[in-house]
């Protein structure tokens, strides 16, 4: 799937392939190939060389401090990123705060914030979530009390990726009680260090450890750390959803598990099997048109055009995509799959204990990535949207 | 079996996994050194669960096919990690089907009885699914034989002492080519075990043979008769097939159970969950799919108790057809359900699902049995 390219883009991916392979260390390139868990300092080191390049915040304006990349560069620079096994980049700085503070901030908090996020010398995480609200955030019940020039929150945050390494956590709070839920949400910004902040890690079914519950007791936020107005938090956290952009790092990441399934297909004689063949050939298919639905939405937003609601169908084919594809690599993988390499698994080992390369993770990636139709808006609520913004149900 | 035993075995089996079972227990004893509790294991033999399915001369009940169905079920729905399937129905059954009587006495009745454990090493790392693709080889060697060989996936194979090895007679042997099951201890020269949790939470080995000794009396079979062990081996696994089917309805009945109890409770937008007619038609696809993999299944308990190979063969690959469909389903629309509590190790649709999900992939998956399915509705033509 070749887009069509200038020859300066041409000369930008170059750019951009030469930067990879000479600040990608090799140890991490590896691990990401071999879908094993990345350590915090193997996101680092790859997000402070992008940070130092300019390039990691790759979205933000340039006057901002952002690269002045076209939309066609920055889906050039996540395809070439996925393809040569860079680590992901956690985009909640980058991705979420760095936008609401630029949109909503004070001059104190840009200062204070933005070359922190741009240079990844600063780890941010979520909290939204809690366990009485997940799809319907609104009804979030963290609650954040005024005391002269601080508010004082209580309450527990869950499902907070990355809060274990986090410094900041960008949080939805509830300052009062109104008619309706939206109301009464105030957006704070709360070091993770400040007294009363506890991060419990939740293990997830394949044993590897990303999420958090994050419990707030009387935890102190100065007043400078909220963002916009009192009560009008929901409004903030609306902004970003209304300037999602598509991430095309899912393509990459369907693509690259669609040539282990290649390989462990060959290496394991499922290449010769009808069945297999016909199925392998129904995931080509849609993958190129999960790549060309991305087109579309690029070739609009290169236009200027916002992007609707149909990149909700993108979201849900994306994810059930990959998930396939994880699920064929298992299947193919046959009993070669069935031990549970946790050494590997982990990164403590380079090398497979008790199985082929094919095999020795495919388990383990297959349960993880079950996560990817259900966090950061479950595949039924893409449908709910679908259905009521673009069917007018 | 009488159905009154029938439903005695049931009773005691269900009560046993309300008591012994659970994910609490199954992730405490998955890290112990077993892999099990060895009280647990006791309790089996006592019970005399371990004997169910064979002749009472073995100190079995007779109970076949149908008290090997009713245990596995209850393990499904327990969550239990009792290597039933690697000693009784894999070791045992092999034993049963072309043990000479002495083998039968001395490893069957040990097994019966509590005292020894077995596991059948058969997959090979190019193996595949398919039996007779053994490259093992066992070669004469003075008066016995020597067994060179890798064998994977032995299922508990991790803590035995007694392995059955499958095995091709080397050349050189008028019973060249040949399969045969030879007996190996684990601590016999040139035995390499290397074993390991399973990803969903069991144990197993890779098995390294590297010129290990192997009696003629020590080959299952009478060593005077030139032997062909693979149709027993495939009754065995066709056994072991239907054995894991079992255990896959008790743990989707136990997921469905769930799903449905989290939907009428877990309320989000001010109602439950399961207000919303899409969610309750796909739990009715899940329920579905649970009863029609109920009836294969126990389609091919009869067809082991009695009928031809050749029906076997159909009865058992169409149950793993159809649960092999029905695990994927069951388990990952319970994780979706869920939400994120579906993604984590402490909650319970995780564990079933990762074990239902290894099920599908046990003794071949979908398509390999739709492959051999279809043979067999071929030669009927």
């Amino acid at each position: 799937m070749d887009i069509a390219m200038s020859s300066e883009d041409r000369a930008f991916v170059e750019d951009v392939r030469i930067f990879i392979s000479e600040h990608l260390p090799a140890g991490v390139a590896s691990k990401v190939s071999n879908d094993q868990l990345l350590e915090k300092d193997d996101y680092l080191v790859w997000q402070q060389a992008l940070g130092r390049r300019g390039w990691l915040a790759y979205t933000w304006p340039v006057d901002a401090g952002g690269p002045g990349w076209s939309v066609i560069r920055q889906f050039l620079f996540e395809s070439l990123c996925a393809e040569m096994n860079c680590p992901p980049i956690v985009g909640f700085g980058t991705k979420m705060a760095g936008p609401i503070i630029l949109e909503f901030g004070t001059d104190w908090q840009k200062a204070r914030f933005l070359e922190p996020i741009r240079k990844s010398t600063e780890w941010w995480c979520q909290g939204y979530s809690e366990p009485s609200a997940g799809s319907d955030l609104a009804a979030l019940s963290t609650q954040a009390a005024r005391v002269g020039d601080k508010y004082v929150v209580n309450g527990q945050k869950i499902w907070t990726s990355w809060a274990h390494h986090a410094d900041w956590m960008f949080c939805l709070v509830r300052t009062s009680r109104e008619d309706r839920p939206q109301k009464g949400i105030t957006f704070l910004l709360i070091d993770m260090r400040s007294p009363g902040v506890e991060v419990k890690p939740i293990l997830s079914i394949d044993g590897t450890h990303s999420y958090n519950s994050v419990f707030l007791t009387d935890v102190e936020v100065p007043v400078g750390n909220r963002i916009g107005e009192e009560g009008l938090g929901w409004s903030v956290a609306k902004f970003l959803l209304a300037h999602e952009r598509l991430d095309n790092s899912s393509a990459g990441f369907i693509k690259r598990a669609l040539k282990k399934l290649r390989a462990a297909a060959e290496a394991t004689g499922y290449m010769e099997d009808p069945i297999f063949i016909s199925t392998l050939g129904e995931v080509k298919v849609r993958l190129r048109a999960l790549e060309l639905l991305g087109m579309t939405v690029l070739a609009a937003v290169s236009e200027g055009k916002a992007i609707g609601p149909e990149v909700s169908a993108i979201k849900i084919r994306s994810s059930e995509l990959f998930q396939l594809v994880l699920e064929l690599t298992f299947e193919v993988a046959g009993y070669q799959a069935l031990p549970y390499d946790e050494d590997l698994l982990l990164g403590r080992a380079m090398v497979p204990a008790f199985s082929p390369g094919y095999a020795a993770l495919a388990a383990t990636k297959y349960f993880n990535r079950r996560s990817v139709s259900i966090f950061g808006g479950t595949t039924e609520i893409q449908k709910n949207i679908i259905a009521k913004r673009v069917l007018g149900f | 079996m009488e159905n009154a035993e029938k439903q005695m075995l049931r009773e005691s089996l269900e009560r046993f996994a309300r008591e012994k079972g659970g994910m609490e227990r199954r992730l405490q004893w998955s890290s112990s050194e077993l892999g099990f509790d060895p009280s647990s294991w006791r309790q089996f033999a006592e019970n005399g669960w371990l004997g169910a399915m064979f002749a009472e001369q073995y100190g079995g009940f007779g109970g076949g096919a149908a008290a090997m169905a009713i245990i596995m079920e209850s393990i499904g729905y327990g969550l239990l990690l009792e290597p039933y399937l690697a000693c009784v129905v894999l070791g045992g059954g092999m034993i049963e089907r072309i043990g000479t009587e002495h083998q039968k006495q001395q490893l069957l009745g040990k097994m019966i009885d509590g005292e020894i454990r077995l596991a059948l090493a058969f997959a090979e790392p190019r193996s595949g699914y398919d039996l007779g693709n053994c490259k093992t080889l066992l070669s004469k060697s003075g008066e016995g034989y020597v067994l060179n060989g890798q064998k994977i996936a032995v299922v508990n194979g991790d803590s035995v002492d007694t392995f059955l090895v499958t095995a091709r007679i080397a050349r050189g042997s008028v019973d060249r080519n040949r399969l045969v099951i030879a007996v190996v201890p684990r601590a016999a020269n040139g035995v390499t075990v290397s074993g390991y949790a399973t990803v969903d939470g069991l144990r197993g080995c890779n098995l390294g043979l590297s010129g290990v000794r192997v009696d003629v009396n020590d080959v299952l079979g009478d060593s005077t008769v030139s032997i062909d062990s693979l149709e027993a081996l495939e009754n065995t696994i066709d056994s072991a097939t239907t054995a894991v089917c079992a255990e896959a309805l008790g743990a989707m009945s136990a997921l469905l159970a769930v799903t449905v109890d989290y939907l009428k409770t877990r309320k989000q937008f001010g109602r439950p969950l399961a207000d919303n007619q899409a969610l309750q038609h796909r739990v009715v696809d899940m329920y579905i799919a649970l009863e029609e993999s109920r009836v294969l299944v126990a389609d091919a308990v009869r067809a082991l108790e009695g009928a031809s190979p050749a029906e076997c063969r159909s009865a058992v690959s169409a149950a793993k057809v159809q649960v092999g469909s029905a695990c994927r389903l069951l388990g990952q629309e319970a994780v979706q359900l869920h939400g994120a509590i579906g993604t984590t190790a402490e909650y319970v649709a995780g564990s079933y699902f990762k074990r239902l999900t290894v099920i599908g992939s046990l003794f071949g998956n979908r398509s390999w049995h739709l492959r051999r399915f279809m043979q067999q509705e071929q030669k009927e033509v």
